[in-house]
């Protein structure tokens, strides 16, 4: 599958401060998440994929083309920034008025339109007439959103969207990714809500200290990480006669037995050649296992790992 | 309780998406423009620009004293508030924008920062043309109603003056906006140095001074030449000049706009 963006060798400096520091990475289209803590270089990213920004050195490429200064290109590309930043004094309605004629909406198409999306982002509409300096943050997102959509845009890059939403805003947003998603548009998400970016994207990128440490789909990822312990955690009949079968075994990095829940939770080296074994040590111990769960293949974990 | 989610028609992939033309990003402007004057907050200002100087002029040119009357509006409105609505409003042009954090959005639109910054320039002229001249129109109210005789001849030439002068001033400003925060001051120095200093000097360097200019064509009116001798010879060149002072500046404001980066830490700070 062809890149949609495409960074080679990009490097990014405020004077003598890093933003993002020669890295090399592939977008594909699907969902995309852009994970990293604060100041990883996560919004420079976004801000030099959206043109607002210069590399200082390298190469970008959005749908094959360089995006500083490039309106053409703007057509294709949908951009909520992060924070509550709307323009105040006008309303929802207005503002998208404004927007959608920016974005090359004729007179006639704009209404409609701007119906659709904030039914879309469920803002509720009484709001819509109202001046957005009167609106909580949560309706700030959802209007922010909408603006990003009214184009209908190939591309769809959200710094933080889920910030200020409630739990219910999140999982519709989700949801409304998720619809967008299939339909064939790409999607690029950048939240330090993990749990949330892991149901929604396939692919990642992971940043820290302007570097791109990881990238790709959760598994390979994984793959791509030598030394990778993980752990695991069994509920069985006896957990103490099966940790001392793996620790006999030598596949045991460490374990922790929980005799009233009946849990072990262990770690292994190398799992590619643990888990080659794995049914057969099983067996071998006798025990009735009644739960097994990997504890190391969720987002956070991963993240942490190649941000260790 | 909120609306049903509506799902999105996708648009046919065959149809050509569409850059917006300057028109439609002038009148887009205009309503984000409109929409931040017409707030609760800003009527006082807005009341306060259009009649306080009305007000200070009826207060302080007593009945037939045309003499007041044309140093008010030569010194004080001219030399002084036109210039300062022009700095404060232009200065403010992209700055507003960039402090309040919603420049992004505008940035990333399908528009060149050439419109952009043009659009709002166009609208922030159109908008002060329109106070500023009924400013102009009060003050020869007052002038009327003081029995200032020459009223009549001050109100065209004063009209015409700020049609050309208000652009000039304006263009100025927004560069100086976009070149540092701190446009007020350089607004500042730039007045002394330019418009009081330069546009003293007897030379052709004066030819930079837009007060210079507007002496110029202030002197189309008998009153104002003979009350400060200045001459009217050279009006048209003085128009070109303004309106050439006008594009130089515009156009250099532009090529920052378009040449600038608004993201990051260093560039907000600037």
């Amino acid at each position: 599958m062809s890149a949609i963006i495409e960074g080679k060798e990009l490097s990014r400096w405020y004077g003598m401060v890093m933003g993002l520091n020669h890295i090399s990475f592939e977008v594909r289209p699907g969902l995309t998440g852009l994970v990293g803590p604060n100041g990883a270089g996560k919004s420079t990213l976004i801000n030099l994929v959206t043109g607002q920004l210069r590399p200082s050195s390298g190469d970008l490429r959005v749908f094959g083309e360089v995006p500083w200064n490039n309106p053409r290109l703007l057509r294709r590309l949908g951009f909520c920034p992060e924070g509550e930043a709307v323009h105040q004094d006008v309303t929802a309605r207005d503002w998208l008025k404004a927007m959608g004629r920016l974005t090359g909406l004729a007179g006639d198409a704009i209404r409609p339109r701007i119906a659709e999306v904030l039914q879309r982002v469920r803002l509720p509409r009484e709001a819509w007439d109202r001046r957005m300096g009167q609106f909580s943050k949560g309706m700030r997102q959802r209007v922010k959103l909408a603006q990003s959509l009214l184009h209908d845009p190939d591309l769809l890059i959200l710094d933080e969207p889920m910030n200020g939403l409630d739990p219910m805003g999140r999982q519709e947003v989700a949801q409304i990714l998720r619809e967008l998603a299939r339909s064939g548009k790409s999607i690029l998400i950048s939240s330090h809500i993990l749990a949330e970016l892991e149901a929604l994207a396939r692919d990642f990128l992971i940043l820290n200290w302007g570097k791109i440490l990881a990238s790709g789909t959760r598994q390979e990822i994984r793959a791509d990480l030598s030394q990778w312990s993980e752990q695991l955690l069994v509920r069985c009949d006896d957990p103490q006669r099966l940790a001392r079968h793996l620790f006999d075994a030598g596949v045991l990095l460490g374990f922790d037995l929980d005799l009233d829940e009946k849990l072990l939770r262990f770690r292994v080296q190398d799992p590619p050649a643990f888990y080659d074994r794995w049914l057969g040590l099983l067996l071998e111990s006798g025990t009735t296992i009644h739960e097994i769960r990997s504890e190391s293949r969720s987002l956070r974990q991963i993240f942490e790992r190649v941000t260790a | 309780m909120n609306p049903e989610p509506a799902t999105l028609p996708v648009r046919d992939a065959s149809e050509p998406k569409r850059c917006p033309g300057f028109a439609a990003s002038v009148g887009a402007l205009w309503t984000l423009f409109w929409g931040a004057l017409c707030t609760g907050r800003r009527v006082p200002w807005l009341l306060a620009l259009l009649f306080l100087q009305p007000v200070f002029a009826w207060f302080s040119i007593p009945d037939q004293r045309e003499g007041a009357l044309l140093e008010w509006t030569a010194n004080l409105y001219l030399g002084l508030m036109i210039p300062i609505y022009c700095l404060m409003t232009g200065g403010g042009l992209i700055r507003d924008e960039t402090q309040a954090g919603t420049l992004g959005y505008l940035l990333t639109r399908p528009v060149s920062r050439a419109r952009i910054f043009l659009g709002k320039y166009l609208c922030q002229l159109f908008w002060g043309e329109i106070i500023l001249g009924a400013n102009s129109l009060f003050l020869v109210v007052v002038a009327y109603v003081r029995g200032v005789e020459s009223w009549l001849s001050i109100a065209p030439v004063l009209l015409l003056t700020q049609l050309f002068v208000v652009p000039a001033f304006l263009a100025i400003s927004a560069l100086l906006g976009l070149i540092s925060r701190r446009y007020v001051v350089l607004g500042v120095v730039y007045g002394f140095l330019v418009e009081v200093g330069i546009g003293q000097i007897p030379t052709n360097i004066n030819v930079l001074s837009v007060s210079r200019h507007a002496r110029t064509l202030m002197a189309n009116s008998t009153a104002f030449a003979d009350r400060f001798g200045w001459e009217a010879e050279g009006t048209l060149w003085s128009v070109a000049s303004l309106l050439i002072i006008t594009a130089v500046f515009l156009v250099l404001g532009t090529i920052w706009f378009t040449l600038r980066e608004f993201s990051g830490p260093e560039e907000e700070k600037k």
